[in-house]
């Protein structure tokens, strides 16, 4: 049975479903461009100004996972887990110092992808390929990870209009159908519209994932009568860091900042932008995104406050209730149809990420992975192999969700960013100091790479992963330093020239 | 790079970037008081910097492409 409330929430979330699919697609003739070149479909023309530059990466960064993921480590850890939006100025300011010459390589020598970048500078194919498969692995679990968010969106949906339960097995049948259903649009844009469509989509997303946030702030501070109502009461670690966690909250802090801007989905979106000086305004207002996000964590405090986001939130079992409280504060204090349009915001926020990844592993297997089969394959060609690939990406990670657990699924995320952390010599020390051998690189990469892997399964005494944290240092820089040490050898081989 | 006017530059982005960082990287900013309309330190801090940091990045930005720091 479906009540009044629960009807209005759910037209609005597929009204606007159904915008935001036209709106992708829309892309197709948005600044038309010859979409059968790979740098039109895959870098969107290079053509991205400021406003788009900001819309993408805030898109793109801010995720389903991110909206949904901090507020529940607030809600269960307090002060801490606010650790995973502290970082944003840094994240920005660090990506601000080495970016712009990387595009500028990048616009310079035609390279779309990382891994071109790395053919190109080091003349190795091993270490394009190396960059193209641990790249791949770790972009699908990026994924997954979204889904994870995702489920708990479907979750409140279906909960709030049919009263279906997220632990029942019905839910399990119709989120399956739906999540198909919103990949296959996903993969469907992403073929036709490339990275404009992710751009457009973003724009869609961002207005909305903004709307709900206020929204949510506002509600919750006029049900808690402010602030001081709010953290009156509460435990001291919900009101500041304990002294005893600040390296665990530095170093995981510190980890985020310097492997956000190395993933590849992140850096063809950077790439995309028209200039450098749009690239880094673009940068700096994004940072700005993190106001409302911030405040939004803040309020998952509010759930041990206001008795009816407590039911709601603690009607759910207790390993996935923290992604519920976002959630259940809308559903909860503001009107079905404006809590159906934050959902269907935090909905797409999961989505759009998920298109501009397919988008560069499709780069990635049209440019590099093609041209090793076939060296002379045409520019058509590679753009058609790059759709393809987008894909069957999409839908290859989605079906990787039915066969791995959830729970799984999250530490091979942990993995997959100490993974990308060894990319850091690569495309942030050569740019400015060339010096590194491609033979050091390829061992650097690898031994980095297996030493945290390593390293992360000893921290967890050889069972299932749940810290990347050895002794509160984040793995990823024990790799990271043994691959920086190996690099520098090159220097003890000076190159002839 | 090389030239002196990039030189400089490069220096500006430099004390930028230490400055943001020394802002978070260490949680030395972790107490309550003074609070901000009943929101601790901690909080508050971490967020009037994003304004900080956003509006001092994005004032450096011609400098750096102009003045051949990027």
């Amino acid at each position: 049975m479906i009540t009044t409330a629960g009807y209005e929430l759910l037209i609005t979330f597929i009204v606007l479903f159904i915008i935001f699919a036209i709106v992708g697609f829309m892309g197709r003739t948005f600044r038309r461009g010859d979409m059968s070149q790979l740098h039109e479909w895959g870098l969107g023309g290079r053509k991205l100004g400021t406003v788009l530059q900001f819309f993408l990466q805030g898109a793109d960064w801010f995720t389903a996972y991110s909206i949904l993921a901090i507020p529940s480590a607030v809600f269960a850890l307090g002060a801490f887990g606010f650790f995973g939006v502290t970082y944003q100025a840094m994240v920005f300011t660090f990506a601000s110092l080495f970016m712009p010459r990387l595009w500028k390589i990048s616009r310079e020598k035609g390279y779309i992808t990382i891994a071109d970048y790395a053919r190109g500078e080091f003349n190795s194919i091993g270490l394009s390929l190396s960059i193209v498969v641990l790249g791949i692995f770790a972009t699908l679990f990026y994924i997954a990870l979204q889904v994870d968010g995702l489920y708990a969106i479907l979750g409140t949906t279906l909960l709030e209009s049919f009263h279906i339960l997220p632990t029942s097995s019905a839910f399990k049948e119709y989120s399956l159908v739906i999540l198909f259903i919103a990949f296959l649009v996903i993969a469907a844009f992403s073929f036709t519209s490339g990275v404009r469509g992710v751009s457009l989509g973003a724009i869609f997303k961002d207005v909305l994932v903004w709307t709900g946030l206020l929204t949510v702030i506002v509600a919750t501070l006029y049900y808690t009568h402010g602030f001081t109502n709010l953290f009156s009461g509460m435990p001291s670690k919900y009101l500041s860091l304990p002294s005893t966690e600040a390296l665990a909250f530095s170093s995981s802090m510190l980890g985020v900042v310097f492997s956000a801007y190395l993933w590849p989905h992140n850096i063809t979106g950077s790439w995309a932008a028209q200039s450098e000086d749009r690239l880094l305004k673009g940068y700096s207002l994004t940072i700005l995104y993190a106001i409302p996000l911030a405040l939004a964590d803040v309020m998952a405090i509010a759930v041990y406050k206001i008795p009816s986001v407590h039911s709601f939130v603690f009607q759910l079992p207790a390993a996935s209730r923290g992604l519920y409280v976002i959630p259940g504060l809308l559903v909860s204090l503001v009107p079905p149809w404006l809590a159906g349009l934050a959902l269907l915001g935090i909905f797409v926020g999961g989505l759009v990420p998920a298109a501009l990844m397919a988008v560069t592993v499709g780069n990635m297997t049209g440019r590099d992975l093609a041209r090793m089969v076939k060296a002379n394959i045409s520019a058509k060609g590679q753009t058609q192999v790059a759709r393809w690939a987008a894909v069957i990406f999409t839908l290859l990670s989605l079906a990787l969700l039915q066969v791995i657990p959830m729970t799984y699924a999250f530490q091979f995320y942990l993995v997959g960013a100490e993974i990308i952390l060894q990319f850091l010599p690569i495309v942030v020390i050569h740019p400015f100091f060339k010096f590194i051998r491609k033979e050091f690189a390829i061992a650097g990469l690898w031994i980095g790479t297996l030493v945290s892997i390593f390293v992360t399964l000893y921290a967890n005494h050889y069972k299932v992963i749940s810290t990347t944290l050895y002794h509160d240092l984040y793995i990823g820089f024990i790799g990271l330093l043994i691959n920086i040490i190996i690099v520098l050898i090159s220097l003890a081989f000076p190159k002839k020239s | 790079m090389g030239s002196n006017g990039s030189k400089r530059n490069w220096i500006i982005v430099g004390i930028v970037t230490l400055l943001i960082f020394g802002v978070y990287a260490w949680p030395w900013y972790s107490f309550v008081n003074p609070t901000l309309a009943g929101l601790p330190f901690f909080y508050w801090w971490v967020i009037i910097w994003y304004v900080i940091s956003s509006i001092i990045l994005y004032s450096i930005v011609s400098l750096r492409v102009k003045g051949g720091a990027s």
